[in-house]
């Protein structure tokens, strides 16, 4: 499993959370971020803005974050404490959607999904079908920018609806909760396809190497990787890094690694 | 199907209906475009792959498209049509990848608009007119929730002036089994050795399976069709292909096979590098490939010893009338 962010708003939506999964604090000057051993938690503060620009600066930060999980409170049509899953997420105010990519059904028993609605002051006009929050889009318009929909998510635990207010929400009951819907963000961090992607560590590891003692562009390096890509695929094995690192320059690197793959013959 | 976005008009119809009754576990979102799911950006073909969406709707806007220059088999008029995007196969070669955001499918529940279109085009001329089938995905494949090639048949019955291709690598060919056969229709299967098939057409039925599948076609009275395309470069492919022709041609009645065509392997190259991208350690997209007018392919020489030696072999099994030549690798 790759390194999942949870981005939650609130202290009272952190703590469960913090607890379980074992983060602890993570230095950084202006974001409340948190580590443990299956990736990070953000505590981004309420609303939109907050959202976005907690996120992409986490991303910016982090670049090795994979998926990013918004788990928090909402309120919509369904019991106090439901957990429930965003089948999209629309921007009140812009009318912009995003539709995660959702793991299936068998993966996340029992769970309902809804349409998250962000608005940028709490709405009390419940409807089973959708879940009004003040964060998700913010999160959304962020991430999307650099993952795919398949690795951004969101879970919300219904706090308010027609029969109790908003105003009867306490940290204490966000506490309660957001706890229980950890089952339910555990499994979904399970069921992220993170075994779909294609692998370039072998790749990245020869081409840091190279990079780091040949003085390679931009450009250059990008062919390189391709070059090393097609090389793997064609051989089923990375080149020798050795003599790779005994021609001395790029040009020289390319050449060599062209010749080679010209050389492959394909059997089937 | 774990999640089925269904477009607002057309939820109602007892089509959409119909199809939803399958999967009564799936979760159902209301959408007002398909667009807005299929072409909104941030999505990954590959990882949607592994679990795609369904997404019904109506095909607005004009549903029969003429065809490339040179792509027929014998009919001056010829069209495409698309009811399905995205195949349930995951053919390495496939421009699907690299045409489309998203690997969900897509099923237009308008089908009576598709054949009434088909029908209009037909009257425009008094020439018969050809209409491809499985341009956008597989034939048939889905055939059992979308049940469309089974009513496509219902109207082609009543257009004896239309012909149609139905062109898959499916063996769902049970509406075809339980019905007569239509004299205006070919059913015409993509081939290729099964080592290739093994290789590179992932979650398709093998090449002994398909054969079966003509068989039992012909058997019925069915007009056939063999589209061996693409023609992959491999360092065996004589015996590949040859070892190919052999078992095809010893299971058919050679006679009765209504068409046979070879196709060159071409990749626009904006799909090209989208598809590298998805799949860095696919070997058949790693190899050597050549740019011409802004596709990628093997060179010409490579291109036309494929073809020359499939040429040669079709000639021990069928006459020069069964065979539509690729114009372009003329």
């Amino acid at each position: 499993m790759l390194p999942t962010c949870i981005i939650t708003a609130l202290p009272a939506e952190a703590r469960p959370l913090i607890t379980y999964f074992g983060f602890s604090a993570y230095n950084h000057p202006h974001l409340r971020l948190y580590q443990s051993d299956c990736g990070y938690l953000l505590q981004c503060g309420i609303g939109k803005l907050n959202a976005a620009t907690g996120t992409a600066t986490m991303l910016q930060y982090l670049p090795d974050v994979a998926a990013i999980i918004n788990v928090g409170i909402a309120g919509s049509e369904h019991p106090v404490g439901d957990t429930v899953i965003a089948h999209s997420v629309k921007d009140q105010s812009s009318d912009q959607q995003w539709y995660p990519h959702l793991p299936p059904v068998r993966q996340l028993p029992g769970l309902k999904s809804v349409q998250v609605i962000t608005v940028d002051k709490p709405a009390d006009d419940y409807s089973p079908e959708s879940a009004f929050d003040m964060e998700c889009a913010g999160v959304f318009s962020a991430a999307a920018k650099v993952l795919d929909l398949s690795f951004v998510q969101s879970i919300k635990v219904i706090s308010d609806n027609s029969h109790s207010s908003i105003e009867d929400i306490s940290s204490n009951s966000v506490i309660e909760y957001i706890s229980n819907a950890v089952p339910a963000v555990e499994q979904l961090m399970q069921s992220l396809p993170f075994d779909t992607l294609p692998s370039s560590d072998a790749v990245n590891t020869l081409s840091s190497l190279l990079t780091e003692k040949i003085h390679y562009t931009t450009t250059e390096t990008h062919t390189l990787n391709q070059l090393l890509h097609r090389y793997n695929a064609l051989v089923g094995s990375m080149p020798c890094k050795k003599s790779l690192l005994n021609l001395n320059n790029a040009k020289s690197i390319r050449r060599q690694l062209m010749s080679d793959i010209d050389n492959v013959r394909i059997s089937y | 199907m774990d999640t089925i976005y269904i477009e607002r008009d057309v939820i109602s119809l007892p089509r959409t209906q119909a199809i939803l009754a399958r999967y009564p576990n799936a979760r159902k979102v209301s959408i007002h475009r398909y667009t807005e799911v299929f072409n909104a950006p941030a999505q990954n073909f590959r990882t949607q792959k592994n679990n795609p969406s369904l997404i019904l709707a109506h095909k607005y806007g004009k549903r029969v498209l003429p065809t490339p220059p040179g792509y027929h088999i014998g009919g001056e008029q010829n069209y495409y049509f698309s009811h399905m995007f995205n195949c349930i196969y995951d053919c390495r070669y496939c421009f699907l990848q690299g045409m489309y955001r998203s690997a969900n499918y897509v099923v237009f529940v308008n089908y009576e608009d598709f054949f009434e279109d088909i029908k209009n085009q037909s009257l425009m001329t008094d020439q018969p007119s050809w209409y491809f089938s499985g341009y956008d995905c597989d034939s048939l494949a889905l055939e059992p929730m979308t049940n469309f090639i089974e009513l496509c048949l219902d109207a082609f019955s009543t257009m004896p002036k239309a012909m149609l291709e139905i062109r898959t690598k499916s063996t769902q060919i049970r509406n075809l089994l339980t019905r007569p056969a239509i004299d205006n229709c070919v059913v015409a299967y993509s081939l290729s050795p099964g080592n290739i098939v093994t290789a590179e057409e992932h979650k398709t039925p093998s090449l002994a399976k398909r054969i079966s599948a003509l068989k039992s076609l012909q058997q019925h009275g069915w007009k056939v069709g063999l589209r061996f395309d693409p023609l992959l470069k491999a360092e065996n492919f004589e015996q590949l292909y040859s070892d190919m022709f052999d078992q095809v041609f010893s299971e058919l009645n050679t006679d009765l096979i209504h068409s046979v065509s070879l196709g060159p392997f071409r990749l626009p190259k904006p799909f090209f590098k989208k598809m590298i991208r998805l799949y860095p350690e696919s070997k058949l997209l790693a190899a050597n490939m050549n740019t011409r007018d802004n596709m990628l392919s093997y060179d010409e020489q490579t291109e036309r010893q494929l073809f020359s030696y499939c040429e040669t072999q079709l000639q021990r099994y069928i006459s020069p009338r069964q065979y539509y030549p690729c114009v372009s690798v003329q």
